[in-house]
This record gives structure tokens, C-alpha cells and sequence, in this order.
């Protein structure tokens, strides 16, 4: 049982993984509290389906789609948006991902009405039993989906002039700005690139769950907490902590109580937040 | 030589600088406040309105104490809380439980929710300022807070009567002891009343020396401290007196409404309208909470009203009416006076 | 004040009623055809209350949309005697709060007469005693907890089955078919019990192990988990641990997929799984097909398209079918559970209590309360197949019953009990592998 319980931590801990990266980025880059995040994955999710029950193809094809789509829509948020507000109140700039949630969230559901949907793929209900657990060949698809994201963005981030150009912003804006970087595109290409990872999220999750306007809601909030624990600023530091948060919780839930599962996962970051505030894998000056 | 023990003087507030406050606002401003109040207070009386009006303005009341209790940490004290729907929820389930488990008078049960709520700031307050956890990552434990206490609502069965929630049983002869008033017009003069001290309290806090050291820390928690200030025990006062006001709004919900559920009282969408509400209004202003509430709960009323018929269409445009709200007002609509000094002083910013 | 005078007036209004429900009753007994009454009612105004945004839009929408079609559909056949409705909607947003806000909106600025709502428990619990104080009558099609209305509220009236109703369908069931099929004596029969851990699930829940503990069933373990969980593995390796005979379950719609998906996964086989709403809904047949979903049961209010319409009254039948083909032309799925709900809800205030109202003479709380008092339908004579009998203490339907139904070739059909039942159960489900 023990086992069974980690090998589902470990997928569930890809999941956030996966949705988190994007977040991570955005919030490391941007330095905003993004909450549309969830709300990004929903939209992308009707994405995959409007081209699914359209176009009748695959989810997993809907991907080069989804990630352009999710790309341009980020742009366009950061430009028009996010940019307005960035050297004003904190907390305004809360409040317009909040608005900008509410009007994705709603503006889906006045769309697409409140059914639910689903997309399904031929791989759908294949199971294998690597080391003796149980594990569906979609969700192994996701977490490979999910390590290749975080190795690409660790690769871009470091290896790329534009990667290196976005962490010379995240760390040192006010030098990136005398370093003759466009400081507002870097931002710009942030959020772009931290909406298309949502757009791979939604992609590989989306023969596993229902696909409605509250789809992204539980997401988005764990994706904060894995973003913050891993420490602002680090993706592999995100991917890390995603894990760790996975495995917690799908142990405490099948070992001791499954209700209370998410209550101790959110009561483990409180504490860890005190204890190290700069998170499990974060480096020692702060931004905040 | 300078003994560099003594806090500079510096820090003994220059009067000059600071305005006189309320005074600052002149008869003709001073006079429409006073029109203004006397208008709201003769609403019920006017004839033939109907209790739907009533019902909103109490509404705005309930947010606007809300939303200045949140500005006295939040505004004051530099602290954004996304999770003050805690002690919304620990308010109310305090004075319900206490009602409906031990017949204790929902006002005694107020003042218990308080204490409660004053607690539960300190308990998370106190490890958050004492490690240096400030700005988004304390925003963060908030919502984490926030969720917890969800949960624990949730799951608490045996205490807190969990998912299903709580009735508030009708008294048989409804009695201002009950805190239920058989004629509901009472309940606006309640929720006033109840607003009025709020906002007298965040005025004086705002317009006293701790009020003055706690913007202070808001500002710069470094320079503060070397000049003098316990910076975590002001932010701990500012968090645990917000909490406190923010629980008494609580308990007045569950004797409105009379019926709580983890859901409605603890959910995090109370907790970020609660932000709305004061950063809208202008979010260092002790008035900050009664003009967003004025702004925000009419139009969401009338777009709800308007797109009945078209599920999703009333709370998209609410959030694009937020989103141009954010980028237009970016520090609500007070913070537009924020740079003429008299009316600074006027609104407390 | 004004409220004052409102109440004097109603004091009037009820005697003049009472003389003229004598009058007209006695017009009616004496002439035998449709007693004069005085027709001073041409209107009657209706507020609907539903979650049409938030967390529960997907079935709120449908119960709106539903109870429309209905009340539509009486407008166009000549009203109630004559008396046109009108409708009115408000969002109750998934909130209690904003519910009773909504509530008092609809009462003060549409003045509606009767509202109609609410889906949920939690804000049922929060519109009654607005309805209560406002002098309306709630009319409530949707809500299950037991204790929706507080003790004296007098205009709070439930047509379909609260949770106990469940309980006793499940665990009927249970004694009637499954235990004799697992050749075990009741009291060895392993049952666990899993739920989501909000007002649904959890009343749901508690109905079913207090009956059980009555009845001498073994509940071996009762898992409450969140709805919104991405994974449900834990609640599936809780449960194999268990090793149950039988799973009642409670989810709402989207924790349905996860657990399927997860149990699949697992393979977590047992003889019977008893579901509840998302078990019903389209989109589990959808995901998972009609062999991923063969032989699963469900626990509800029956869904009303794929039950034996045989025993209904004729005018019933027909009125039903004309409704449930109206719902599906317009709205692109069948009227199954929830539409159910509100189709026979709404059948009822129309066809049993309104015409009342009407030849009372004026629509007031106690004319609608009167009216409603008086209904005595026989099984058969809604469309939801139970009948029709209000309790004047706690205004429930104390014929309303759950039906359990099953999943057989991609068709949701009522198995129990058998005057509903147009088609046998079928035993045992298949496992894993056999899917």
C-alpha cells in the first residue's frame, strides 16, 4: 500500500510539477502573484477540447496549437495588462490577475456553458505495472511531458542569450535595464513562455480530468505553494518541491487521513516558510 | 558625543507635518460627509422601501468593515493578508457555536470571536515577523492560513457540525439579546453601527503615535528599527487589532444571514474581495473600505441582476470592470488625493 | 412603517381567502365542475433561484433551464386557469450568502410570489428563512439535507427525497437483491462507504451508516475525501484495504473520473458500486464508454428519460415526454437526474398546487401553503414516479423516494424498486479485466 501510495505521489507530484513551471517562471521573472495561473489552465484545457470535438483529433496533437495560442494570449496579458501596473501598489497588481482570473473563468463558462467535458485518447485506460505499482501510460506521459519541460526551461534559462537576458531581469532588473536589455519584453516573453508551459500542462492532463470552468481553480493554488517552497526564482527548485509535496501528500492521505490531506500539505508550508523562507532550494538574497 | 542608544528625535512626530486630520477637511467637505451620513442612516425611513435596498446597504456596510479592517494591517502596516477570510469564519463559527452549543448571547459571543481571531493573528503572526517573512511570501502563508482553516472547518466534524454547516435557530420572540431583531431594519442600523466603530477605530489608530510608528515600519522596517521601533510587535498589534475587527463582521454575517457553512464564511474568494474592497478604495485610507464597498457591491449587484439570464456573463464583466478599475486606479480611488497634503491628512493616507 | 401595514393587510387578505376557499370548495363539491372561486388572480410571479455560476453551474444551469421549460410549457397551455406566470431569475453565484441576497432581491424587486430553488442544501438554508420572514413560499426542488428548514417555518416545501431517502433505497437494495445475490445473511454483507466531504456527500453519508447501524449493516469504513482532489488513489488503496463487498459512494461530478480512472488503475474490483450524481451524469459515460461503465448502479432520483414511464398517470406520461424531448431538442442532453428534479418539482407546483392557488383567489404564502396542504398524489402521478404528499410539519414530500438505477449497454435505466424499474439489475459487475 505504502508503495502504491508514493508511486501515485510521484505522478501526482509531476502534475503539479508540470503546472507549476510556468507559474515558477512567471513569478520568478515578473515577480507578480499570478492569480490567473488557474485560470490560464482552464482556458487552455477548452482549447484541447474545442480543437478535439472539432476537429476530431487527439488531444496530445492539439499541442503545437495550444502552446502558440496560450503564448500569444500571454503576451498580450503581460503588454497590455500586467505592464500597466507593474510599478504601482503590490497589491493592485494582485488584483488585476484576480480580475483577469474572473473574466477567463467566467467568460469560459458563459462560452462553453457549465458541462462538463471530457477528451479522450486511445492510450486512455492502459495501465503498466512498473516495480510492482500501478501506473496509467498517460500519466507516465505527462511526467515525461513534465521532466522535458523542466529540463527545456533549465536549458533556455541558462544556455540561451534570451534565457540568460530573462534571469539577468529576474535577479538584477534595475542592471538589466543599464545592460541595454528591453527589460519590458523580457517580461513580456516571461509571461508568453509561463502561459505555453500552462498549455503543456493542460495538454498532457487532459485526458485525466473533466474539463470545466473550475478545472484549474485547485491547481492554481498548489501551484503557489510548490512555486514559493522551491524557493523564488529556481524552476528545478519548483520541480523539486513539487515532488516532495506530491509524495507528502498522497502518503499522509492514504496512510492517515485522506481528508485532511490538503490541510497538512498547506500547514507544511506554513512551517517550512518560517523555518526557511527562502524556500527548500532557493539562494539566499530574497526578493520579496 | 552623540549617544547612539536615544532614539533621534527625529522620530518625535513634527505636528506641522502631519495635518490635522479630519479637521483638514474644511466645512464644505466636512458638511457633505455629515449630509452623506445623515442620508444613509434615513434610508430605511424613507417610505415604501423596500428591504432589497436595505439589504444592500448592509452589504456595503458589511464590506466596508471588512475592507477598513484589512487597511489597518494591510494599509497601516504594509501587510497583505489574502487570507482575512479566517478570521471572517473564526468570527462567525465562534459566536454560532457558542449560540446554538451553550446559549451564550451572540454580542458576548463577539467579543469572544474577537479574542479568537486576536489569537489566532498573534499564533501566525508571530513566527511570520519574527523570521522576517514579509510582502508576497506572507501573503502566501495567509492563503495557506486561509485554506487550513477551511479544511479544519471542514473536517472538524464533532466541533464545527463541518460541510453542512451551521442554522442559526430563529429565537422564538426575536430580542436584541439574540442578536436577531425581528424588525430587520435594526440590522442596518447594526451593521452601521458596527462600521461606524470601525472606522472610528481605524482613525484613531491611524491618527495615533502607534499608528504613525507602524507606517513607519511600513515604509522601512530597517530604518525603523535603528531608530527605536519593536517592528514586530507593532505589525503583531496592527495584525491582531485587524483580525479582531474583521471577526466582529463575522459574527454579525451569521446573525444575518443565520447560516454558516466552511464554504461561505471561510472561502478564499471572501478573502481576496476583502483586498478588493480596501485596495479599490484606496488602501491606506481608513475610508479606503466604505468607498470601494460603494463602488464594487452596487455594480456587482447590477451586473448580476442584469445578466440573470446568461450564466457567467455578469462575473466576466465584473472581472474586466477590475481589471480596468486595477489599471486606472492603481491606488483606488482615494489614492488619487494622495498628493495634495491637506486632503492626505483628511483621508488618513 | 410600511411592513406594518402589510401585515394588517394580509390579515385581511387571509380571512377574505379562507371565505372564498369555502365558498369555492363548496361551489365546486355542490356543482361538481370547476368552482367559481373568483378569478381575481391573472398573474402569478415566480423567481427562480439557482446556481447558474460557481462551483455548482454545471447542474444549477439544468435545474434552471428545466424549471423554465416547465413553467413555459404551462403558459402556453393555457396558464394555470387562465393565469399567466411570469418568470424571474436570479444567480445565487454557488453561495448562500448571495443566495438570500438574490432571494430578497427577487421578493422585493420582481415581487415574486413563489420562488423556486435551490439546488443546494447550503443555500437552501440560507433562502428559507428569507422566504420564511418575506411571507414567500420556498419551493425547493434540489436540496437533500434533512435539515433545510428550521422548525416553524411554515412555507418551506420539498419535493424530492432528502438523504435518508437514499439511504433507505441503498441499503433496500441492499437487503431486497445484493445480499441474497452475494449468498451472504445481511449483517456479513462488507460495505464501505466513501464520500465527498461537502454538504452532498456528507448528509448522504451519515444517512447511510445511521440506517445501516439500524438495519444490522456491516460498514466497514467510511472515507471522506475533497472533491476537488487530482488524485484519488489514497481513497482507492483505503478502500481495497478494506476489502468490501459492496462501495457506496457519493461524489460529485468531477471526483467521479478521478476515482474511475484511479480505481481502474489499482484495479479495484468489488461485487456492486452504488454512485450517486456524477455516477448519472453523461459525462461518465462519455469518458469512459459503455463497457468502462456496465453494470455500475446509481442512487438519485430517478432520470426521468430512461425510467418505465408504464405506470405513470396518462396525462403524466405524456406531459413528461413532451417535456423531456423539449429539454433535449433544446439544451442537447437528455433530462436525466437533476432534470428530473426540477421537471417534477415544477410539474407538481404547477399542476397540483397552483390551480389551487388560483381559484383561492389570490396568491399569498398561506394560499400556496393551503393548496399545497391539500395535494394527495398517488405513486404514479409525477413524473418522477413517487407521489406526492407534504408534510405540514416539515413540508417534505413524504412519498418522495430515491430509485436505484444501473448502467447497462450505455443506458442509465431504474433497476429498483420495481414499480419503476424498466429493466432488471444485473449481477455481478464486471471486473477490470472483463472490461
Amino acid at each position: 500500500m505504502l508503495a502504491s501510495a508514493i508511486a501515485s505521489g510521484v505522478v501526482l507530484g509531476a502534475i503539479y510539477a508540470l503546472v507549476a513551471v510556468g507559474l515558477a517562471l512567471i513569478f520568478g521573472v515578473v515577480k507578480i502573484i499570478n492569480f490567473a495561473q488557474g485560470a490560464l489552465l482552464t482556458v487552455a484545457l477548452y482549447g484541447v477540447y474545442l480543437m478535439y470535438s472539432h476537429f476530431r483529433i487527439d488531444p496530445y496533437l492539439t499541442l503545437p496549437a495550444v502552446v502558440a495560442g496560450m503564448a500569444a494570449l500571454g503576451y498580450l496579458i503581460q503588454t497590455v495588462l500586467i505592464d500597466r501596473v507593474l510599478n504601482k501598489e503590490r497589491a493592485s497588481q494582485l488584483l488585476i490577475t484576480f480580475g483577469l482570473a474572473m473574466a477567463l473563468q467566467n467568460g469560459c463558462l458563459a462560452l462553453f456553458g457549465a458541462d462538463y467535458h471530457s477528451v479522450n485518447t486511445p492510450i486512455d485506460s492502459q495501465v503498466i505495472h512498473p516495480f510492482g505499482v500501478a501506473v496509467t501510460v498517460v500519466s507516465l506521459v505527462a511526467m515525461g511531458g513534465s521532466a522535458l519541460s523542466v529540463a527545456f526551461l533549465y536549458l533556455f534559462l541558462r544556455k540561451t542569450r534570451v534565457g540568460t537576458a530573462i534571469r539577468v531581469v529576474a535577479q538584477q532588473p534595475d542592471s538589466a535595464e543599464l545592460a541595454g536589455i528591453n527589460v519590458r519584453r523580457m517580461y513580456a516573453l516571461a509571461f508568453a513562455l509561463g502561459c505555453a508551459l500552462a498549455g503543456v500542462a493542460a495538454v498532457l492532463i487532459s485526458p485525466m480530468y473533466p474539463i470545466q470552468p473550475n478545472v484549474g481553480d485547485t491547481f492554481g493554488i498548489i501551484a503557489f505553494i510548490v512555486v514559493v517552497l522551491g524557493g523564488l526564482g529556481s524552476v528545478t527548485g519548483a520541480a523539486a518541491s513539487a515532488m516532495l509535496i506530491g509524495i507528502g501528500q498522497s502518503v499522509f492521505a492514504t496512510m492517515i487521513n485522506v481528508q485532511m490531506s490538503t490541510a497538512f500539505v498547506f500547514l507544511v508550508f506554513i512551517v517550512l516558510m518560517i523555518v526557511r523562507p527562502n524556500g527548500l532550494f532557493g539562494r539566499t538574497e530574497r526578493v520579496a | 558625543m552623540t549617544d547612539i542608544s536615544a532614539p533621534p528625535t527625529a522620530l518625535a512626530r513634527p505636528a506641522r507635518l502631519r495635518g490635522r486630520g479630519i479637521a483638514d477637511a474644511g466645512p464644505v467637505a466636512g458638511g457633505l460627509a455629515a449630509l452623506l451620513l445623515a442620508a444613509a442612516a434615513a434610508l430605511p425611513l424613507l417610505p415604501g422601501i423596500s428591504f432589497y435596498y436595505l439589504q444592500i446597504g448592509i452589504l456595503v456596510f458589511w464590506f466596508a468593515m471588512l475592507g477598513t479592517s484589512w487597511s489597518v494591517a494591510g494599509g497601516y502596516g504594509g501587510m497583505h493578508s489574502i487570507g482575512n477570510a479566517t478570521f471572517v469564519g473564526l468570527g462567525a463559527y465562534t459566536s454560532t457555536l457558542l449560540y446554538v452549543d451553550f446559549h451564550l448571547t451572540p454580542w458576548l459571543g463577539m467579543a469572544a470571536g474577537m479574542v479568537v481571531a486576536a489569537l489566532t493573528a498573534l499564533l501566525i503572526g508571530y513566527p511570520c515577523f519574527r523570521f522576517g517573512i514579509r510582502g508576497d511570501y506572507f501573503a502566501l502563508v495567509t492563503v495557506a492560513l486561509g485554506q487550513v482553516a477551511y479544511e479544519v472547518a471542514n473536517g472538524a466534524t464533532a466541533i464545527t457540525k463541518g460541510s453542512q454547516g451551521v442554522p442559526v435557530p430563529y429565537a422564538a420572540t426575536p430580542s436584541a439579546l439574540d442578536f436577531q431583531f425581528g424588525n430587520r431594519t435594526q440590522f442596518y442600523y447594526v451593521a452601521m453601527a458596527i462600521w461606524l466603530v470601525t472606522v472610528i477605530v481605524a482613525y484613531r489608530v491611524r491618527r495615533s503615535h502607534f499608528g504613525f510608528q507602524l507606517l513607519a515600519v511600513r515604509d522601512d522596517e530597517i530604518a525603523a528599527a535603528r531608530g527605536g521601533i519593536n517592528a514586530p510587535r507593532r505589525k503583531l498589534a496592527a495584525l491582531a487589532l485587524s483580525a479582531a475587527l474583521t471577526a466582529s463582521a463575522g459574527t454579525f454575517y451569521a446573525q444575518f444571514i443565520l447560516f454558516i457553512d466552511p464554504a461561505s464564511v471561510f472561502g478564499i474568494t471572501l478573502s481576496v474581495q476583502i483586498v478588493l474592497m480596501a485596495v479599490l478604495g484606496g488602501m491606506n485610507s481608513y475610508l479606503g473600505g466604505i468607498v470601494g464597498a460603494l463602488i464594487l457591491v452596487p455594480a456587482s449587484q447590477y451586473l448580476s441582476t442584469t445578466f440573470a439570464a446568461h450564466p457567467g456573463v455578469d462575473l466576466a464583466s465584473y472581472g474586466v470592470v477590475l481589471v480596468l478599475l486595477t489599471i486606472y486606479l492603481p491606488y483606488g480611488l482615494l489614492g488619487l488625493l494622495r498628493h495634495a497634503p491637506r486632503w492626505r491628512s483628511v483621508i488618513g493616507w | 412603517m410600511s411592513w406594518q401595514r402589510a401585515r394588517f393587510s394580509r390579515k385581511r387578505l387571509g380571512a377574505a381567502l379562507a371565505v372564498t376557499a369555502l365558498a369555492g370548495t363548496l361551489a365546486a363539491c355542490s356543482s361538481g365542475s370547476g368552482g367559481s372561486g373568483g378569478n381575481a388572480v391573472s398573474e402569478i410571479r415566480i423567481g427562480l433561484i439557482f446556481p447558474t455560476t460557481g462551483a455548482m453551474a454545471p447542474l444549477g444551469v439544468q435545474q434552471d433551464n428545466a424549471a423554465k421549460l416547465v413553467l413555459n410549457w404551462a403558459n402556453a397551455h393555457g396558464g394555470i386557469n387562465g393565469a399567466k406566470i411570469k418568470i424571474f431569475e436570479a444567480d445565487s453565484q454557488s453561495d448562500p450568502g448571495t443566495g438570500a441576497t438574490a432571494a430578497q432581491q427577487l421578493i422585493d424587486q420582481d415581487q415574486v410570489q413563489i420562488l423556486i430553488g435551490s439546488y443546494a442544501s447550503g443555500i437552501a438554508q440560507a433562502i428559507a428563512p428569507v422566504a420564511q420572514r418575506n411571507k414567500v413560499v420556498l419551493w425547493e426542488i434540489g436540496a437533500v439535507a434533512p435539515t433545510v428548514a428550521q422548525p416553524g417555518d411554515h412555507f418551506f416545501f420539498r419535493t424530492v427525497g432528502a438523504s435518508p431517502t437514499y439511504a433507505m433505497a441503498d441499503l433496500n437494495f441492499l437487503k431486497a437483491y445484493l445480499a441474497p445475490k452475494l449468498g451472504k445473511p445481511l449483517s456479513q454483507v462488507r460495505v464501505a462507504v466513501a464520500h465527498e466531504d461537502g454538504p452532498f456527500g456528507t448528509s448522504v453519508a451519515d444517512a447511510v451508516t445511521t440506517q445501516a447501524k439500524a438495519m444490522g449493516v456491516n460498514v466497514v469504513t467510511d472515507i471522506a475525501y475533497s472533491e476537488t482532489s487530482p488524485d484519488l488513489t489514497p481513497v482507492v488503496l483505503k478502500l481495497k484495504a478494506a476489502k468490501p463487498d459492496v462501495l457506496l459512494i457519493t461524489p460529485l461530478v468531477a471526483s467521479t473520473s478521478v476515482f474511475w480512472q484511479n480505481a481502474r488503475t489499482q484495479n479495484f474490483n468489488v461485487k456492486a458500486i452504488i454512485g450517486s450524481a456524477g455516477f448519472s451524469s453523461s459525462a461518465f459515460l462519455q469518458k469512459f464508454g459503455a463497457k468502462g461503465v456496465q453494470g455500475v448502479y446509481d442512487v438519485e432520483a430517478p432520470a426521468v428519460a430512461n425510467m418505465n414511464h408504464a405506470d405513470l398517470q396518462p396525462q403524466v406520461r405524456s406531459a413528461l415526454a413532451t417535456l423531456s424531448a423539449s429539454f433535449q431538442a433544446k439544451y442537447g442532453s437528455p433530462c436525466l437526474v437533476h432534470c428530473g428534479d426540477a421537471v417534477g418539482g415544477t410539474y407538481d407546483l404547477v399542476t397540483y398546487v397552483l390551480p389551487g392557488v388560483v381559484k383561492s383567489g389570490s396568491v399569498t404564502a398561506d394560499s400556496v401553503r393551503a393548496a399545497a396542504l391539500k395535494v394527495n398524489v398517488a405513486t404514479g402521478g409525477t413524473p418522477q414516479g413517487f407521489g406526492l404528499k407534504l408534510s405540514p410539519s416539515t413540508g417534505d414530500n413524504s412519498r418522495a423516494e430515491s430509485v436505484i438505477m444501473q448502467w447497462q449497454n450505455g443506458k442509465l435505466v431504474v433497476v429498483y424498486p420495481q414499480a419503476l424499474a424498466s429493466a432488471p439489475p444485473v449481477f455481478p459487475m464486471p471486473t477490470w479485466s472483463q472490461r
